[in-house]
């Protein structure tokens, strides 16, 4: 059996980085994702940069499980994503989401425009 | 069957009467209805779980380890002949057979592959006990089925310990037997609802594959991954001139995608109740971005936890004229009679944002002999070993077909998907819908 996907957290500031270790963000990953999401904005957290850097595949599960968070955050949260590369900007952007979440290159640039 | 007590063994007699610590109902009896002879042989042998039966010719050895065994809490049956034993396997089914390799007039071993053999008793396990076992013996014993083999002379509270421990383990694989057999039964169950969720998710497609309307030719393909999907596709006329259509695609796969699918095919029918039995068409059906924004409102990705992607157009089938929009959805593609090739941009994001971007509304003309393709990313997602099908191998495939029919064109890309994939399984819900245009027939 394959082993949970694995998810680094660390702080800059006052922002959390989320960072999935996977290369894929799919049926199998996204449910530990979305749960692990719930459970930090639950706990408080509200402005978070998910780093989606080793992602090389994302599919319908892992779009529904960001843009879940994304709403579960609500008005008063900021969620950005930092990364994108390759195919997976590709389908971020064919589904118009590149337009929902505020994307950048690396971790740096997102957690500075959380900060703002 | 009697009930009384009798421990003393003649050794004349064939059977002895076993101490019964209670009665023992429906063994081997009552057959559950529906259950096959093997199930029902399975949940006997529950019942006879803690009965022994020793065949061993000599009076002493039998009576001393009939004690021994009496004990250690199990139920004994005994006889002297292991010729016996066959039969006395059958009708009482114990939960161990303890049998002597040299009864006199009968050779142990061939019983014990007589025991195994029969299917009612084959799953009895069995101890061979002989005085003298060489090695190549004890092999025999073994390959025949037998668990375990003893010499004597032996310690008989070593023997009953070996003989509760194989009781034990026999009963554990009982259960777990049993629990299969369940298991088994709830899954074809499952199946079965399945396929009857298929036949609902059938209902909601077009009747026939392909279609011919005056100056339009119409062909789909849907082939879930699993016997329901997420996908979902449709056409439907707002009058006599307007042709809406549509190909959806709820994020996930089963049971829940497919339900919403449903939900999804009712809120894009053309007409509504408007009460008295009066059918009024809705106004939103004719205009692409009012759909999507009506859908955005109706289905926040809280209502069935999982956005939904949707690409849809209406055509004038009089002028060729269309409006289009799409919400994350793969573009629809138009093929020109000559062979090029264009997408749609036009749309916004998944439904369910709760309007989080606007959508905006495509338009275009087509000619006669225009096609235009809506598909889900099931197809340009497919993977073979090295490569992914993607958008330019698709498009070639339309290129080559341009001016065909809805149904060639169909055919040529389940033909071309199939070619790809090696005759290999698809790894997603495969759904396409195509439509011709034929100008100025009527």
């Amino acid at each position: 059996m394959k082993a949970s996907p694995r998810l680094e957290e660390q702080f800059e500031g006052n922002a959390l980085i989320v960072k999935l270790l996977d290369s894929r963000f799919d049926a199998v990953s996204a449910p530990v994702v979305r749960e692990r999401f719930a459970a930090l904005i639950g706990e408080g957290h509200h402005r978070i940069a998910f780093d989606i850097s080793e992602v090389e595949f994302i599919d319908s599960s892992g779009l529904s499980a960001a843009v879940w968070a994304l709403k579960r955050l609500g008005d008063d949260g900021k969620l950005v994503i930092s990364g994108a590369r390759g195919s997976v900007m590709s389908v971020l952007r064919l589904t118009r989401l590149d337009k929902v979440f505020r994307l950048f290159p690396n971790t740096g640039m997102a957690v500075a425009a959380l900060s703002d | 069957m009697s009930n009384h007590l009798q421990t003393k063994v003649s050794d004349h007699s064939s059977i002895s009467l076993r101490a019964n610590k209670a009665a023992n109902p429906g063994r081997g009896s009552v057959d559950r209805p529906g259950e096959s002879s093997k199930e029902s042989t399975l949940r006997d042998s529950a019942h006879g779980a803690d009965l022994v039966l020793l065949a061993i010719a000599d009076s002493t050895e039998r009576r001393h380890l009939a004690k021994t065994l009496a004990n250690s809490g199990c139920e004994v049956l005994v006889t002297a002949d292991s010729r016996a034993a066959l039969q006395l396997a059958i009708s009482e089914q114990p939960g161990l057979i303890v049998l002597d390799t040299a009864s006199p007039g009968s050779d142990g071993f061939e019983v014990c592959a007589e025991l195994k053999l029969e299917q009612r008793t084959r799953h009895v396990p069995i101890i061979l006990f002989s005085a003298t076992l060489a090695p190549e013996e004890k092999m025999r014993g073994l390959r025949l089925g037998a668990v375990d083999c003893i010499t004597k002379p032996c310690d008989w509270a070593e023997v009953a310990a070996q003989v509760c421990s194989q009781l034990d383990l026999a009963r554990v694989r009982n259960e777990l037997a049993l629990a299969n057999v369940d298991l088994m039964a709830v899954q074809a169950q499952h199946q079965a609802e399945l396929k009857a969720a298929a036949s609902v998710q059938k209902s909601l497609l077009p009747r026939q594959t392909t279609e011919t309307y005056s100056n339009l030719s119409i062909s789909w393909r849907f082939s879930p991954l699993d016997h329901v999907g997420g996908d979902l596709l449709g056409y439907s006329w707002l009058d006599e001139d307007h042709l809406a259509a549509y190909v959806v695609d709820v994020c996930g796969h089963g049971l829940p995608a497919a339900m919403m699918t449903a939900a999804i095919s009712i809120s894009l029918a053309p007409s509504i109740d408007a009460g008295d039995g009066l059918q009024v068409k809705q106004r939103t059906a004719y205009s692409p971005k009012e759909m999507l924004e009506k859908l955005d409102r109706e289905y926040p990705i809280e209502r069935f936890d999982r956005p939904f992607t949707i690409s849809y157009f209406v055509l004038n089938r009089k002028t060729g004229e269309f409006r289009c929009s799409r919400a994350g959805h793969p573009m629809p593609i138009i093929v020109r009679r000559e062979g090029q090739i264009e997408s749609i941009d036009a749309g916004g994001t998944m439904i369910g944002l709760d309007q989080m971007l606007p959508f905006d509304e495509g338009a275009g003309k087509l000619s006669h002999g225009d096609s235009i393709l809506l598909y889900s990313d099931g197809v340009t997602e497919c993977r073979n070993e090295s490569e992914t099908y993607g958008l330019d191998r698709l498009s070639s495939v339309l290129h080559r077909s341009s001016g065909c029919s809805a149904e060639v064109l169909c055919d040529e890309i389940v033909v071309d998907l199939a070619r790809f994939n090696s005759g290999a399984v698809m790894q997603d819900d495969v759904t396409i819908l195509a439509l011709t245009y034929e100008a100025g027939l009527e």
